[in-house]
């Protein structure tokens, strides 16, 4: 936990707004990437972002210090956004309805890899929820083995194998 | 494993929510969360709804009492059963607590303006128990989704109160 999480969460803990919205600034963008790659939709990402730090907030009292960092707590809350969201939706989202990559520096980047990348996400739809999540962490987020552990709520050589499971997946869908 | 690969995961991390929307949903947020503190009621104690529960009808000391005891059973319930889920418990805690913040928030306005009836208050009581009984149960439960289902159980019997207060 780095001293100035802990001063912001204990500042939200007692009302101040705007140290949450240090703690949004901070988290959104990595929490945002993780649910648009798991439901693909630019939209939907956003909102249930959105619905993410409004429950992170709402609960903010109920995190604990010891234990685990706030970061894995709000994948957690995402997480568990996300599989209510499917569970709601209850219907396959085709990947041919799955909205355009568009990354920060879109116009810079050209289309032959551009192609890739939206190869890449679309194949990392297609795996389990678990093998999507070790992918997004050890490879988007750069987790370490023990950070992807606590966030997954796993053991780390349960995390190596997950690993190596999710990536030898990833490669096959991708090469299909 | 295939560089290439690895270099193309890297580079997803370019992928970022539009800066307007996000900015837009930042204030957004900050507005629904100063909503939230402002129609949220004034916090009391426990001791504040004892102190005036004693001042009042002795029926009511038991079911602050119980009151009492989800609060100390599901905090323990949540924090050190379950290992293997503590961040699902974690969030669930959450919500129960404020469950339960919010109904003594309640009942203590409530007896102040001596609205309940004696035999709702005993009916709300029995209500109380059962719900202490089932985050006891959670806590004792080794099967995480067994536990679960028993938090649930609470939460339901506080939604149960929250409608029977309502009515009142």
């Amino acid at each position: 936990m780095l001293d100035g999480d802990k001063n912001l969460i204990e500042r939200a803990i007692g009302g101040e707004a705007e140290a949450f919205g240090q703690l949004y600034d901070k988290y959104q963008s990595g929490i945002y990437r993780f649910i648009y790659l798991k439901v693909g939709l630019r939209e939907e990402a956003e909102d249930l972002t959105h619905q993410v730090f409004l429950k992170s907030w709402r609960n903010i009292s109920g995190y604990n210090f010891r234990g685990f960092p706030f970061s894995s707590w709000l994948y957690s809350i995402a997480k568990n956004q996300v599989i209510d969201y499917y569970r709601l939706k209850k219907e396959v989202i085709k990947l041919e309805s799955i909205a355009e990559l568009k990354t920060e520096n879109d116009s810079q980047i050209s289309l032959d890899k551009k192609t890739d990348l939206t190869r890449v996400k679309n194949a990392i739809l297609e795996l389990n929820d678990e093998q999507q999540s070790v992918i997004i962490f050890r490879f988007i987020e750069d987790f370490s083995i023990s950070e992807t552990a606590l966030a997954l709520d796993k053991s780390e050589s349960a995390v190596k194998l997950l690993q190596h499971r999710a990536v030898k997946n990833l490669k096959k869908i991708i090469d299909e | 494993m295939n560089k290439d690969l690895v270099k193309i995961l890297s580079e997803l991390k370019s992928i970022a929510p539009d800066a307007d929307y996000s900015a837009k949903l930042r204030n957004l947020l900050l507005a629904e969360i100063n909503t939230d503190k402002r129609t949220a009621p004034e916090r009391f104690s426990l001791a504040d709804v004892l102190v005036a529960v004693y001042s009042r009808r002795p029926i009511y000391v038991i079911a602050a009492t119980a009151f009492a005891l989800i609060l100390i059973v599901s905090s323990s319930a949540f924090y050190t059963v379950n290992e293997i889920n503590k961040h699902d418990f974690v969030v669930k805690a959450g919500e129960v607590n404020n469950s339960i913040q919010v109904k003594l928030d309640e009942i203590k306005y409530l007896l102040g303006s001596k609205e309940i009836d004696y035999n709702k208050s005993v009916i709300i009581q029995t209500m109380l128990l059962g719900a202490t009984e089932d985050l006891k149960k959670a806590s004792e439960e080794k099967d995480t989704n067994k536990s679960l289902e028993k938090i649930k159980s609470a939460q339901e019997t506080l939604y149960k109160i929250d409608v029977l207060l309502q009515n009142k």
